[in-house]
């Protein structure tokens, strides 16, 4: 081999040698996690959690939000002020240090295009930014619900802030009546939900359809909805009863009281089925505020209301328990049960009507439905009437078959008186 | 053998006769009327005539029974003939075409759907079931999707 | 002619053609014995008639019944409450189906006990043997074809023990569902097995049952061996006993009709193979008692598996009890060999406590 040759092996292998340490340089070092992993309590736990943040999937280490060196080795080197350390902020602080990114939204963009940026802006407008911009560190910031260091996107079931987890985020401060004394609000609002029809819905059945907190009070911009604008909040999802209540009567009436729409009615978190004692009877809702000697004729127009869809209601409940007798019977139901579905249909939109707050409005489709219940109780009917012909058709060819069997016998026996004759 | 017994016989003969053609009848009366053909033919429906196009103008949608289930015609705007389940998959209500939507609408929580049948608004977790569209010359058939 | 009745003139036309005197002559000197036990006679012929309503009800549901996975069950459905009629006919059939089965049983144990599979009526024991036990798969192919929820497990379970046979197990499985699970291919084929390949055997067996009774006439019982001739009764079987058979038929009709409308069949719930199988998936009754036989037996007997080691053995029972005439031959000689009749008893004992249990056992 000659000079040149030996020179250009000699390189190779040095950078051959080299290359593993070149491999190793490139990898992102975070000695913040590897250091912490080591540690206990308090000080191991963020570090575990790290593991499902959202941030850490996407290359945001630890650095970008507390600052210092992840490089670095020694733990004065890497939680140095000089390298931006700032230690674990302040309730006061989190606010403006998540909005440093999360209110860019041309750094955002670069994450996700879809996510929007108008958390902070939104959380300066609630009661808990109002109250944290006045040093309140009791009130919600960020991290009270989003948690500080496995936050994961809230379409994640296993989020803080997904749909099904939102109303226990917040009973965490709102349900408890010790951390929230002094403050004036009340604080049995998780559980007034949890039995009401959205808490059902939403907890025991799961159906994430159903409105958490966030649906009626925001998310970042927490706030009681305005009295003016709770039916339209309701209405999101009740279109009819919202469109239905604003032409009626009531609207500017409860405009003019200051009166809260459905709430007054339906209560706010304690919402439960509708019955039909809520529109008349001694428990009616309509008492708040009338009189049956009022004069409004009111009270009146509710009993009318109620009796259409009392009567309704019990010819559909006639109806049930009489195809209920004959499926007992071993007769065929299904049919008539699909003609009774059009009538229960029928039902429901009259119960929504009553927030027309009309009689006639709610009589005139009642009147229909008395219809439809008519023709399945007809098909009831026949089937009964069926139940009685089988067993009258059965008795009279039973009749008939033994009847000539007994001839048959008979004759058998004639037969035989001659045979034994001849 | 004396003339009463032949009396008697034949009067038996008789009876047995009789009471043997009400037998007969007992048996093959429901057996007839069994093998009459029936008003509604079939058991199962697996596609249904649901009219002309004459009778859905663009823009529109109708209800229609598809055996015991309720079903949706649309007609969209450009042209063409969708249909599907009308039960929403939220609670189960029967949803309807909106045509100052563009969409189909469930009137009990305000669930929206587009003219694919997916799910855009609202409470409603899954798009609607989807059948197959044909058409036979104006006739429009709609069967379940194969 | 005009010499004689209508009828004889009929008679007359049709014998020229068809040649029946010979026929006529023997049948007009066919008698019955007449004992105390003649009543067993008649077992036979309800379970033909039983057969003949099955045909007749059978063909009628055909006339709306659809053999496939995505309508049958519909198609009953439609039967049952649209069609006139239509839950008359499919009840008779479920009722007559079990009824002609039980009947079959009592037959067959009425021939055992009475001995009458002896010389020269070997054939006929083993033709009606096949018949019971074609009668068997008509029940459990038909019992499929509702496609509910019930029918669709007891045939998934059913099949599951004639897949546990060794070797042969695996492909038996496969004919008789027509793939690897019970599937719309098993309802085909049970419907075709039901309509068309059970009907042509079990005509051709019977053909052969019926032909052997008429032409050896009926058993007599044992103790007349020793009996003088002029002391043994008899009876025509042309027209008394036939006119008395047609009597019961009347009064078997009539009780089919009753269990029709006050115990009507459930239709239930259409098979769904997503969905986990219902507690105390059962036979029906006819099988019961191998089905909880099975139960009791241990998991493991000597080399064997449990399962198999009952088939196996329910599979030897059957094929001695099969060549019973062959076996007893004290029978032959027309005296009664306890050994067989005591036998007999406890396994009649077995069969009514083994189904019992399985009804009550939870």
């Amino acid at each position: 081999m000659c000079k040149r040759d030996t020179i250009v092996l000699l390189a190779a292998i040095i950078i051959a040698l080299m290359l593993p340490w070149f491999a190793y340089a490139q990898e992102p070092k975070n000695t913040c996690v590897e250091c912490h992993l080591q540690l206990d309590d308090e000080l191991l736990a963020p570090a575990e959690a790290f593991e499902n943040d959202v941030h850490n999937r996407l290359g945001v280490m630890c650095v970008g939000c507390h600052g210092g060196d992840s490089a670095a080795e020694d733990a004065d080197d890497a939680m140095s002020k000089q390298m931006g350390f700032i230690g674990a902020p302040s309730p006061l602080e989190i606010p403006k240090l998540c909005s440093k990114c999360h209110a860019d939204p041309v750094y955002i963009k670069t994450f996700n295009p879809q996510l929007p940026t108008d958390q902070y802006s939104k959380y300066l407008t609630s009661m808990h930014g109002v109250k944290n911009l006045k040093g309140d560190q009791k009130v919600a910031q960020c991290a009270s619900c989003h948690r500080a260091h496995d936050i994961r996107a809230a379409n994640d079931p296993k989020s803080s802030v997904y749909a099904i987890n939102i109303p226990a985020t917040c009973a965490h401060c709102h349900a408890d009546s010790v951390y929230m004394a002094g403050r004036g609000i009340p604080t049995n609002q998780m559980e007034q939900y949890a039995s009401s029809v959205h808490g059902v819905a939403l907890l025991e059945k799961h159906d994430v359809g159903a409105p958490a907190c966030n649906s009626c009070h925001g998310n970042h911009g927490a706030m009681p909805p305005g009295i003016t604008s709770i039916e339209r909040v309701c209405g999101l999802c009740h279109a009819n009863n919202m469109t239905f209540f604003e032409e009626s009567t009531h609207f500017e009436y409860f405009q003019g009281m200051n009166a809260r729409a459905c709430e007054t009615c339906h209560s706010n978190h304690a919402i439960a089925k509708p019955s039909i004692e809520m529109l008349a009877g001694e428990h009616s809702v309509c008492l708040q505020c009338h009189d049956p000697k009022d004069g409004t004729g009111g009270i009146e127009a509710a009993m009318q209301m109620r009796m259409a869809i009392d009567s309704l209601s019990g010819l559909i409940d006639d109806v049930n328990a009489r195809l209920d007798d004959a499926d007992q019977k071993g007769l065929y139901v299904t049919n008539a049960l699909f003609t009774l579905k059009d009538a229960t249909q029928n039902l429901f939109e009259a119960k929504t009507a009553v927030h027309i707050l009309n009689a006639d409005s709610v009589s005139g489709i009642t009147l229909d439905g008395d219809k439809l219940a008519q023709q399945a109780s007809v098909v009831a009917d026949g089937l009964l009437a069926d139940y009685v012909v089988r067993r009258i058709g059965l008795a009279v060819s039973v009749v008939v078959l033994l009847f000539l069997a007994l001839l048959i016998w008979i004759k058998v026996r004639r037969i035989e008186t001659r045979q034994k004759l001849r | 053998m004396n003339e009463k017994d032949v009396g008697r016989r034949t009067f038996l003969n008789w009876l047995i006769g009789g009471t043997t053609l009400a037998s007969l009848a007992a048996i093959f009366y429901p057996a007839a009327r069994f093998f009459e053909p029936q008003e509604v033919p079939e058991a199962a429906i697996s596609s249904i005539k649901v009219g002309v196009i004459e009778d859905f103008p663009p823009d529109s949608g109708s209800i229609f029974k598809f055996g015991r289930k309720p079903g949706i015609l649309i007609h969209t705007a450009d042209g063409k003939f969708k249909a599907f389940h009308a039960t929403c998959t939220h609670l189960s209500c029967i949803v309807q075409y909106r045509k100052d939507l563009g969409a189909i609408y469930c009137a009990c929580h305000n669930g929206r759907f587009n003219t694919n049948g997916e799910n855009i608004s609202g409470p409603p977790p899954r798009p609607l079931e989807e059948f197959d569209v044909h058409l036979k010359g104006n006739e429009i058939y709609v069967s379940v999707r194969s | 002619m005009d010499n004689g009745s209508s009828g004889q003139r009929l008679y007359s036309f049709l014998n020229e053609r068809f040649k029946l005197d010979s026929l006529v002559e023997f049948f007009s000197h066919k008698t019955v014995p007449r004992h105390s036990h003649s009543y067993l006679y008649y077992t036979g012929g309800v379970s033909l008639f039983l057969f003949m309503v099955q045909v007749f009800s059978g063909i009628l549901l055909l006339m709306y019944y659809k053999g496939s996975a995505d309508s049958a069950f519909e198609s009953v459905r439609f039967i049952m409450s649209e069609v006139p009629f239509g839950w008359l006919i499919r009840d008779v059939h479920s009722w007559s189906a079990n009824l002609m089965i039980f009947f079959a049983f009592i037959h067959m144990f009425a021939v055992f006990f009475t001995k009458s599979y002896r010389f020269p009526r070997e054939l006929t024991w083993l033709s009606g043997m096949v018949l019971l036990f074609l009668s068997m798969v008509f029940g459990f192919s038909g019992y499929l074809l509702p496609w509910n929820e019930l029918a669709f497990f007891a045939t998934k379970v059913g099949t599951d023990i004639a897949g546990a046979l060794p070797g042969i197990g695996e492909p038996i499985l496969k004919l008789l569902r027509g793939s690897e699970d019970v599937t719309g291919a098993t309802l085909s084929r049970f419907f075709g097995i039901h309509v068309a390949i059970m009907p042509g055997i079990f005509v051709l067996f019977l053909t052969m049952h019926l032909t052997l009774v008429q032409r050896l006439g009926m058993s007599e019982p044992l103790h007349w061996k020793n009996l003088p001739e002029d002391k043994k009764k008899h009876t025509p079987f042309f027209p008394n006993f036939l006119l008395r058979d047609f009597s019961l038929w009347l009064i078997i009709l009539s009780i089919v009709a009753a269990l029709s409308v006050f115990f009507p069949w459930e239709l239930g719930l259409k098979a769904d193979p997503f969905v986990s199988a219902p507690a105390g998936i059962k036979p029906e009754w006819y099988f019961m008692f191998v089905f909880q036989t099975l139960k009791y037996i241990p998991a493991h007997v000597l080399i064997m598996e449990g399962e198999l080691f009952g088939i196996l053995m329910f599979g030897l029972g059957a094929l001695l009890w099969m060549f019973v005439p062959f076996f007893d031959r004290e029978g032959r000689g027309e005296r009664l060999s306890r050994a067989f009749t005591y036998a007999g008893v406890v396994i009649v004992a077995y069969i009514i406590v083994m189904t019992v249990l399985g009804y009550t056992m939870e």
